[in-house]
């Protein structure tokens, strides 16, 4: 019990401090300010994460047991694989199953070549594994590459397979069957077996490939592969040739991975194909997904955690009383130890996004500012607030009405700001305004998709008395909103008849008597992706008036419409009102609203400037500005 | 025709079905929600152990104990939605991904803890000795089974997402989520309801591969694996390519066994495709908006 907590301290210590050095050198504003105006200091600040972590290294591997330092080599090799692999995952976010495979290549490549004569002298196996890596990575990202990242992903299981099957020819053929064997690693005569000179050895190469990977991010190519994991769309339009930056993180990260793998090799002796499984290859994607991926201090104290915990449960297990629960335990412990790993990518990607060290840190952070802290309660917004089930008019209700909304991004940016608006039952109302004038933040917040960002909500937004406000899209459906949206308002690849199927249990033949919906009748079997703008608008706006919605609202229902076919909408429209509908329009050309509308807002800066009967609008809207362009 | 090619044939067929019936749900998955589900193998290797369990343990009929196990598979599929992914709504690809890895060795483990790692032979249920041939190619009532039992819930799936009501919101679901949940439908038990099918699918396949060879962990998860050329091939969002793709990769293999030997069989879907990467990264029947880039 006692040895296996050092186990997890030792190796915390001796791993953790190199990658702090990125950190530290990076902000030096919590240092005390007397320290950072010494000269010497500053001339020394850059190494001294790098003295400390050798310094601690050689500390642990002079003062920890043999069975820790054999742990500590697999958890240091383990690290170096992964810094690797997360070149790809954590900073060009493609996936990648490939870790095994590459592994495995630079293990076979290493325990060949150790058994030549001239080729076997430190580091030639080691650099010609790396080197092979890095090519068969570049064989293999090459068909990946214009495609979405999936399919690099599943390129990389094709090449797990070819690799552990040539393993397996070449074990069979040579007649090695239970692995091939390597000859101990040597620099000049002195032999590295596992043990205190080869976990310094192995301390050697992190801090290595800590260096070479830290380079690359600081400067172009790092650069390229955050801009493209970002966004590769945006990238592709500032000129960076995606391309070929994943193609390059993919061929440094292979030489990376197989030179670990050509560590392992030396590190246990011997090479088979059994070890490099698909689920080997997982272990490394946890081992990024419990770090945080994206930062090589994730991919260490990744490597140290799944490295460690096998360790650690199976001498927990050994402590539990040998019957019910310990006697279970004990008897599988080997298939928990598997399967623990599967059990926290889970834990990890439902409940800390960012991985288990940031999201530590932040925690730590929360914590440390907790006083400073001002009570949280006013940002929450309303919806816990007093929710009057009626609205207070007794005479009868307004189908929506709007008081005081308030709508705040989180960068501060107030959307909109004391809003009222009222629409009663059977009439058709409009918001008018330019672009940037609030009315789409007014439409989401009532639809409810503000609900669920980043965003401030105060007020009350009442459906028929009920408060809405903060619900999310598929209640305030349910309350009876429907909204036809500006963009995507149909599905494109089924068919007019299957909208039609999709908004009704029962028959939907009727909707198709009205004259407006006429025109969707010889165009039942067509897919809804290949309907003409006017016709999707049309058939947006006959499955909504199939749902029987007690508000239906439509955003910009002229965006991108002939003159003719404007008319033509704007009679539908009326057409659905007269039959007892109550409309909300979203406009920004103010002719077809003011012509269509019962009542108009006039929005500017996110509050309503001005309302009225359309004639009285008409003026005002003129007045101040164009916002029929 | 030798008798070792009409064998190699007739292997292909159950294979490919096999590959089809997992494909399709696979698919069915895809298209509703996103996930590119790594955890198949997983699935169909539980579902044909729940069936060894209901059938030789529970000692019920195996028509009742196949019943049983591809429902009992179809509410687990469901309830890893509700549990796991509907809180991964939104996320990226790249994290769906993951997360059915770590489903994939969850449910491994459970599988294993459960059962053990050995393989399990049934008593015969269906005989499998040969049922009629055709020529000299000769299938047992094992292997017609296996077949008819893929082609009819490929059949019934495809049937029932193009003409029922469920059907036609689940695609409604996968055209646009946001979309769909406007129009009122519940794009939650849309989406559990294709976790559902996926993992029945890989129920069907793992009884059928049970009941023909055994209880096989290890060939269940590879297999499961294998449906990924076999989708791929066929285009990763089509339904119907997904039953060329599932036999065009089984003959591909089978051939390749019977040229080279037994041992190539898996290279050659992998190396297969590597080749539709390279060449129609779409597949046969796939859209172009499934490798859009």
């Amino acid at each position: 019990m006692t040895t296996g907590e050092n186990t997890l301290e030792g190796q915390a210590t001796n791993v953790e401090v190199p990658p702090e050095a990125p950190a530290s050198g990076a902000s030096t504003a919590g240092r005390p300010s007397g320290l950072r105006s010494s000269k010497g200091y500053r001339l020394l600040a850059p190494f001294l994460p790098w003295l400390a972590g050798a310094l601690a290294l050689v500390v642990f591997a002079n003062t920890a047991s043999p069975y820790v330092l054999l742990i500590s080599g697999t958890v240091l090799i383990y690290a170096i694989s992964a810094i690797g692999l997360n070149v790809v995952m954590g900073q060009a976010g493609l996936v990648s199953i490939g870790n095994a495979a590459l592994m495995a290549v630079g293990a076979y490549t290493t325990a060949i070549l150790a058994k030549e004569e001239s080729w076997s002298a430190f580091p030639l196996p080691i650099i010609i594994s790396g080197v092979i890596g890095g090519l068969l990575g570049l064989l293999i990202a090459l068909p990946a590459l214009r495609l979405r990242g999936i399919y690099l992903a599943l390129a990389t299981l094709a090449l797990q397979f070819f690799v552990v099957f040539a393993g397996d020819r070449y074990q069979a053929e040579s007649g090695l069957l239970s692995g091939v064997p390597v000859p101990p690693l040597s620099i000049g005569d002195r032999y590295f077996v596992p043990g205190r000179d080869f976990v310094l050895l192995l301390g050697a190469f992190l801090g290595l490939t800590i260096l070479v990977v830290r380079a690359m991010s600081r400067h172009a190519p790092g650069r390229m592969w955050t801009a493209i994991s970002e966004s590769e769309l945006a990238a592709t339009a500032i000129g960076v040739n995606a391309a070929r930056w994943k193609l390059a993180a993919f061929v440094v990260s292979s030489a990376i991975i197989a030179v670990s793998g050509s560590l392992f090799a030396y590190y246990n002796q011997i090479v088979s194909a059994e070890t490099f499984t698909i689920e080997f290859a997982v272990v490394f994607i946890i081992i990024l997904i419990l770090g945080g991926m994206g930062t090589m201090s994730g991919a260490i104290v990744g490597s140290v955690i799944v490295v460690s915990l096998p360790y650690v449960l199976t001498r927990l297990t050994g402590t539990l009383p040998s019957d019910g629960i310990g006697e279970w335990l004990s008897n599988n412990i080997f298939y928990v130890n598997n399967g623990l790993y599967g059990l926290l990518v889970l834990v990890v990607l439902l409940y800390m996004p960012q991985g288990v060290v940031p999201s530590v840190t932040g925690l730590a952070r929360r914590l440390a500012h907790r006083g400073a802290d001002q009570p949280r309660s006013s940002d929450r917004p309303a919806r816990s607030a007093a929710r009057p089930a009626v609205a207070k008019g007794d005479d009868k209700p307004a189908v929506l009405e709007v008081e005081d909304l308030d709508v705040m991004y989180e960068t501060g940016a107030r959307a909109v700001s004391g809003l009222h608006l009222r629409v009663e039952a059977n009439a058709i109302v409009a918001v008018l305004g330019r672009n940037g004038a609030g009315k789409t933040s007014t439409l989401r917040a009532v639809s409810g998709f503000l609900g669920t960002e980043q965003v401030r909500l105060r007020g009350h937004i009442r459906l028929e008395g009920k408060d809405v406000l903060g619900s999310s899209p598929g209640r305030t459906a349910a309350a009876g909103l429907v909204l036809v949206p500006e963009r995507d308002k149909v599905f494109p690849s089924l068919t007019v008849e299957e909208h039609l199927r999709l908004a009704t249990s029962g028959d939907y033949r009727p909707v198709l008597e009205k004259p407006h919906f006429h025109r969707l009748r010889e165009r039942l079997d067509q897919p809804a992706g290949l309907l003409s703008g006017g016709e999707r608008q049309l058939l947006a706006l006959a499955t909504a008036a199939m749902l029987k919605p007690r508000l239906l609202m439509v955003d910009e229902f002229t965006l991108g419409l002939a003159p003719v076919m404007i008319q033509e909408v704007a009679r539908v429209i009326r057409g659905l009102r007269d039959e007892g509908m109550t409309v909300l329009l979203v406009e920004q050309n103010a002719a077809a609203a003011l012509e269509l509308a019962d009542h108009v807002y006039l929005m500017e800066g996110g509050e309503v400037v001005a309302e009225g009967t359309p004639a009285e609008m008409a003026d005002r809207v003129t007045m101040t500005s164009e916002v029929t362009s | 025709m030798s008798n070792e090619l009409a064998q190699a044939l007739s292997g292909a067929l159950v294979l490919g079905s096999l590959y089809a019936v997992v494909g399709i749900g696979f698919v069915i998955l895809y298209k509703a929600t996103g996930v590119i589900n790594f955890a198949q193998g997983a699935l169909m290797l539980m579902g044909g152990f729940i069936f060894f369990s209901l059938h030789e343990s529970a000692g019920l009929a195996w028509p009742l104990a196949m019943a049983g196990a591809v429902l009992i598979m179809f509410v687990i599929g469901a309830l890893i939605y509700l549990g796991i992914f509907r809180r991964l709504v939104g996320a990226e690809e790249f994290t769906l991904v993951i997360a059915t890895l770590g489903l994939s060795v969850c449910v491994l483990t459970v599988s294993l803890i459960i059962w053990g790692p050995g393989t399990r032979t049934l008593p015969e249920t269906l005989s499998r000795s040969e049922l009629f041939s055709i020529g000299n190619l000769g299938f047992s009532s094992v292997e017609v089974f296996s077949i008819v039992t893929a082609l009819v819930v490929v059949a019934v799936l495809d049937l029932a997402l193009r003409r029922t009501r469920i059907g036609i919101q689940m695609r409604a679901v996968a055209d646009g989520p946001l979309l769909a949940s406007l129009s009122r439908v519940n794009v939650h038990a849309m989406s559990a309801i294709a976790w559902g099918i996926a993992s029945f699918c890989a129920a069907v396949a793992g009884v059928a591969y049970t009941m023909r060879l055994s209880a096989d962990p290890a060939g269940m998860h590879a297999l499961g694996l294998l449906a990924f050329p076999a989708i791929l091939l066929g285009g990763i969002d089509s339904v119907r390519g997904v039953l060329v793709g599932g036999f065009l990769l089984a003959l591909a293999q089978s051939s390749a066994a019977f040229l080279l030997g037994g041992e190539w069989s898996e290279v050659v879907a992998y190396a297969l495709m590597l080749a539709v990467l390279v060449v129609r990264p779409r597949g046969f029947f796939g859209s172009r908006q499934a490798v859009r880039l």
